[in-house]
């Protein structure tokens, strides 16, 4: 096993695309060493991309903030303009794990992780976040939703590494929030999960709205028809009640050991009305 | 032995106060070594090749290429392991358990074993192994293996106990029987009868600390055992008999223990480690992952219950019955029996049956789990109590107060009652503050009973004084709960020294005569009797050593206060002797002071708990949350209070963490599907209150300071008060445990 | 202080036969009385638990092997596993019990 730490995210790229085994990129290496101590896997190639320069940090930008692949959840907790702006998207980094995990656990690692149940996962598809892609071909920038393409796989490329997240800046009236239910109070994996976005106008009607479930689907799915639902409305009982319908519809969960079908359809409607109330109240709206 | 363990009505000096214990620096410092802490020069890496099927006929295995690899030194199979138990049924049992046999009887059971230089080098060599299984169809619930359809797990097994004698082989291995009285009169008297179906799923104790140990067998045949566990003494028997080794050529030293609750007390990989030890030469260190902990370690049932009470309109019981179903794992045990004997051993019953059955399921093997079998049993007889409370209009606190069992009452398995303290825990619960505290919307509370047997047993304890005064404590009992610290208090008791004098530890198994397990909540009550007998026969020396020093008869020398005195007016000019003091001159008045005992602690005498919970759920999700949580039992005399609280709470949390969301998940496969913390969910911190505890001290007969055991009893009743909290804060009757938020959930949109 | 209770529970072993073998009445628990042939009571003349257990081997000889493996005594209500000079009081009830498992 080679373990390699490059100064630059081209180099990393280079690493990966020149290797031949398998290979794995460790930030905070919460999911990867887990599976290599549990024997799941045992990569020939470790390239350790905490040392990149600007990996490490939460820039903000002209067009809103950008977080760096290596940033540990625990330090976005920390950034009182990040929480200002997206505290449903912290909320959500900040859920994974115990408080040791988040000490390095990154937002990068639990979209590449793929996993349906990544607390971070619906709060950023919510949000419209984006992904920057570093690769042999160059850099690109694709919706975060478009990365994960079924459990433990995503749609990068050899050689590729999500080298940051972009967040927009924010617009007036503007709040979102992530709710996810397990059966303990932490340290847990989410059973159902939903991150809502929305803006108000002036009047207070939902104007503009994104809806994202997690653990229902081979994938987080971004529900459109909720925000069709939300849209317009200043979320009274019977919209929360369609939200909640259609949520649940929207839903094709499978029975396993967390949880039923029947559970999972039927909290991804009440979660989601729950969050998209909290998003409400956040951007102003009573 | 001319020790008197009666109840002497005493007071205390050092019982009954709450010193740090003695091993919590280390242990909260890390520098305390428990089973994997422990290293030997030349060790290697043990790992055992396990099942992937739950039944399976192992037709061959090949570990000539396992053999082959570089840096392995022993691979071992069944045949590494002859049978030497000699029509020993149980410790056949034990040794098809440890590697399998003829056949794979659950996932997880162990087939092939490796020892190493290193990690990585064994498990390239456990995948090396070849094993020609036969996969056969499995049986993994309890209710489906009953039946006539399902596969047998062991042909050669007939059902005992019944009438007529089986002519086909079955899966259940016995029924039992308990009860006295008339059910059909009862019930035939009975004005309401409530009659229900129960189901709980299979837990494990969830210790943190895995099973861990290190053997060293050496070429003339003696070997050592550095091993985590409840019984050392236990351990070398089994482990020499398994292995064909004389008991005292096996030394067993017992490291710290991270847990065990039952778990502990039965071998598991420790023949193996052993096994490999002595075809390798060298030293073998064995740690099972957690994830082979739970496949195949040792969970408590999986049950099925039926219970059928019935009362007059005044709230007396007049019938009750209960049909009980556990499984066993693929071996015989007396699992539902205990079930069978606990179940409504709370109660004053004219009328009651009993029936258990106990079943062969591909599951691992059944353990002791505190208090084993008796929570699922007051799970579903407290669920019906309950209930039954309600249906005549009773509070159900007064329902369970009319019909307590008391002293001279036949107990429901069979003999009549002394002084038992079920009815003060329920007048001390009735009068908590707890049960007057207002619930808010979507709140309920609930409460229960619960009833364990405690046992005494085998005890040998040494105490040895020091020159300089200070007492070593060598006991035999592994300290699971903090009795070194219990055991120090009444060592100080006794001599009348400073608690600080006094150096508890547990000595291994040649150092000492053997031990019984820490088990059947016997520890402190067993070992303290032993102690408190040590102690008395240390006396005995010193004031004979003090009766030298002044040259006068030992009867004048009485001993009070840590001091020998001279007793009458004659002696009036001579100063008392300090234990140090005599201590000091011991050389020269006959050599080392010690007091040494040996005996069979009996008479432990039976437990009772009433616990109260209010729980709040969401009827959305199913979710749940404990608001407030009472535990109140009796423990005859508190030695260590602090280490009492501890053991009331520590039943109480594993009981919420059963009763909520912990459970075994097979697959359509037979295979776990959750062997690990993350999906086998046991409470975190956050997900407890904090567990309030009221300590009854109704004093022991049997024992001289009054001493009961404490250790068990506190799981029994949670199931059944969680369920009834729950039950209450929903309106709907939980009948099936963990209640998760699926289960609740469902039930809930069941009643809409 | 001594409840009450506890004082006149004890105050039974105040009273030792002193040796002499009595009559007891045992009681024997579901699946023992079947090998007992069929009986659920037995009278045996014995002082202790050593006794008791050696004449109901002699007795009834189907219960040897399970006195061989372990058999618990209650006496009076409380359980005596391992205690082979236990004394048996007059008039004490006396059960016999499987041997349990505890955690």
């Amino acid at each position: 096993m080679r373990y390699i730490r490059p100064l630059s995210i081209e180099d990393a790229a280079g690493l990966l695309a020149g290797s031949t085994g398998t290979a794995a990129i460790l930030a905070g290496g919460s999911d990867l060493l887990v599976r290599m101590k549990g024997g799941f896997i045992e990569p020939d190639l470790i390239v350790d991309i905490k040392a990149i320069e600007g990996l490490g940090e939460i820039r903000e930008t002209a067009e809103g903030f950008s977080i760096g692949a290596a940033v540990p959840c625990a330090v976005l907790g920390e950034s009182k303009v990040l929480k200002k702006a997206w505290p449903g998207v912290v909320e959500a980094a900040n859920l994974i794990g115990s408080k040791q995990v988040q000490g390095r656990c990154t937002i990068v690692g639990n979209l590449c992780n793929a996993s349906p149940a990544a607390d971070s996962v619906p709060a950023l598809v919510a949000a419209g976040a984006k992904a920057v892609v570093v690769g042999p071909g160059g850099k690109r920038t694709i919706a975060v939703e478009a990365v994960p393409t079924g459990p433990g796989k995503t749609s990068l490329a050899k050689g590729e590494i999500v080298e940051a997240i972009l967040l927009d800046k924010r617009p007036p009236r503007s709040g979102d929030a992530y709710l996810r239910f397990i059966p303990r109070t932490e340290m847990d994996i989410a059973v159902v999960s939903a991150g809502v976005n929305l803006t108000l106008d002036e009047q207070g009607r939902v104007k503009s709205a994104r809806l994202a479930l997690g653990a229902v689907a081979p994938t987080v799915i971004l529900v459109e028809a909720a925000a069709e639902v939300l849209i317009g409305s200043r979320l009274d009982e019977a919209t929360l009640e369609r939200l909640a319908k259609v949520c649940s519809g929207a839903c094709r969960p499978i029975d396993d050991k967390r949880g039923t079908v029947e559970f999972r359809r039927k909290v991804a409607g009440v979660l989601a009305k729950r969050a998209a109330t909290t998003a409400y109240k956040r951007a102003g709206g009573k | 032995m001319n020790f008197d363990p009666r109840y002497s009505g005493r007071s205390f000096t050092s019982v009954g106060t709450r010193p740090i214990r003695p091993d919590g620096v280390d242990k909260v410092t890390g520098r305390a070594r428990y089973g994997a802490d422990f290293n030997m020069a030349g060790q290697l890496v043990g790992r055992v090749l396990r099942s992937p099927h739950a039944h399976a006929k192992i037709r061959k295995i090949d570990t000539s290429k396992a053999e082959k690899l570089a840096g392995v030194k022993a691979v071992i199979t069944a045949a590494d392991l002859p049978d030497l138990t000699d029509g020993d049924a149980a410790m056949y049992d034990i040794l098809d358990n440890c590697m399998a046999r003829t056949k794979a009887l659950y996932d997880g059971h162990a087939v092939a074993a490796v020892a190493a230089v290193d990690a990585r080098t064994a498990r390239q060599a456990l995948k090396l192994i070849e094993v020609d299984y036969e996969v056969l169809p499995h049986v993994v619930d309890v209710d489906e293996a009953m039946k006539h359809t399902a596969p047998l797990l062991n042909d050669a097994i007939f059902t005992e106990g019944l009438e007529e004698k089986p002519v086909k082989p079955s899966n259940v291995t016995k029924r039992t029987q308990y009860g006295h009285g008339d059910i059909h009169e009862g019930f035939g008297q009975a004005d309401f009868v409530v009659e229900r179906s129960f189901k709980t799923e299979q837990t494990h104790q969830g210790y943190i600390e895995p099973h861990a140990c290190v053997a060293s067998v050496s070429s003339d045949g003696t070997a050592d055992l550095w091993v985590c566990t409840q019984g050392h003494f236990v351990y070398r028997q089994h482990c020499a008999q398994l292995l064909g080794m004389e008991a005292s050529k096996l030394r067993v030293t017992s490291s710290e223990i991270g847990g065990g609750f039952g778990g502990k007390t039965h071998v598991w990989a420790e023949p193996v480690a052993l096994a490999l030890s002595r075809k390798a030469g060298r030293p073998v260190k064995l740690v099972m992952t957690r994830d082979e902990v739970f496949r195949a370690s040792g969970p408590t049932s999986a049950t099925s219950i039926d219970v059928r009470i019935g009362a007059r309109k005044d709230g007396t019981i007049t019938a009750a019955e209960a049909t009980l179903r556990y499984s066993c794992g693929p071996y015989a045990g007396m699992w539902a029996e205990i079930g069978a004997m606990t179940a409504f051993a709370c109660y004053k019953l004219d009328n009651v049956r009993t029936v258990g059955y106990e079943v062969l399921v591909n599951r691992p093997k059944t353990a002791a789990y505190r208090a084993p079998s008796a929570p699922m049993a007051a799970f579903a007889v407290e669920s019906a109590v309950d209930e039954l409370a309600k249906e005549i209009g009773m509070d159900p606190v007064e329902f369970r107060i009319r019909n307590a069992a008391q002293e001279g009452t036949r107990s429901s398995y069979g003999p009549v009652y002394g002084p038992i303290g079920i009815g003060p825990t329920l007048e001390a619960a009735k009068n908590h503050p707890h049960m007057k505290a207002p619930l808010g919307k979507n709140q309920g509370r609930g409460m229960a009973c619960g009833f364990w047997f405690n046992f005494g047993g085998q005890t040998c304890t040494d105490l040895n004084i020091g020159m300089d005064g200070s007492v070593s404590l060598a006991v035999g009992t592994v300290d699971v709960g903090g009795s070194r610290a219990s055991l120090s208090l009444v060592a100080a008791e006794e001599l009348g020294i400073d608690y600080g004098q006094v150096k508890a530890v547990v000595a291994d198994t040649s150092s000492l005569g053997y031990n019984d397990m820490t088990d059947g909540s016997r520890g402190t009550f067993s070992s303290s009797m032993a102690t408190i007998s040590a102690a008395r026969n240390a006396i005995k020396t010193l004031r004979d050593r003090a009766a030298q020093t002044w040259d006068i008869p030992i009867d004048d020398v009485v001993w009070e206060k840590g001091h020998a005195i001279a007793k009458g007016e004659k002696y009036g000019n001579l100063a008392a002797l300090s234990l140090k003091e005599i201590a000091a001159a011991s050389g020269k008045t006959g050599g080392p002071i010690a007091g040494h005992s040996e005996l069979v602690a009996d008479g432990a005498g039976v437990s009772f708990a009433t616990h109260i919970c209010d729980i709040e759920v969401d009827p959305e999700t199913g979710s749940t949350r404990v608001l407030r949580y009472t535990v109140v039992q009796d423990a005859g005399k508190a030695v260590h209070p602090t280490y009492v609280e501890g053991q009331y709470q520590g039943g109480a949390a594993q009981g919420i963490g059963w009763a909520l969301n912990e459970e075994y998940i097979y697959g359509k496969d037979g295979r776990l599907q959750n062997p690990g913390f993350l999906d086998y969910r046991i409470p975190v911190c956050s997900d407890l209150p904090m567990i309030d505890t009221q300590i009854l001290e109704i004093p022991n007969p049997n024992h001289p300071y009054g001493v009961r055991g404490v250790g068990e009893t506190s799981i029994v009743p949670p199931l059944a008060a969680i369920a009834n909290a729950v039950s209450n804060a929903v309106g709907v009757r939980m009948t099936h445990i963990p209640m998760s938020p699926p289960r609740i959930l469902a039930a809930i949109e069941a009643e809409r | 202080m001594m409840p009450k209770s506890a004082q006149r529970f004890s105050d039974k072993h105040h009273g030792p036969n002193e040796g002499l073998a009595l009559m007891v009445e045992v009681t024997l628990w579901g699946s023992l009385g079947a090998l007992a042939g069929g009986k659920s009571k037995v009278e045996i003349e014995a002082k202790d638990i050593r006794e008791l257990f050696r004449k109901l081997a002699e007795q009834y000889p189907g219960l040897e092997p399970l006195i061989e493996k372990g058999i618990a005594v209650a006496i009076d209500g409380t359980i005596y596993r391992d205690t082979w000079s236990k004394e048996l009081p007059q008039g004490a009830e006396i059960f016999l019990l499987p041997r349990l498992a505890g955690g």
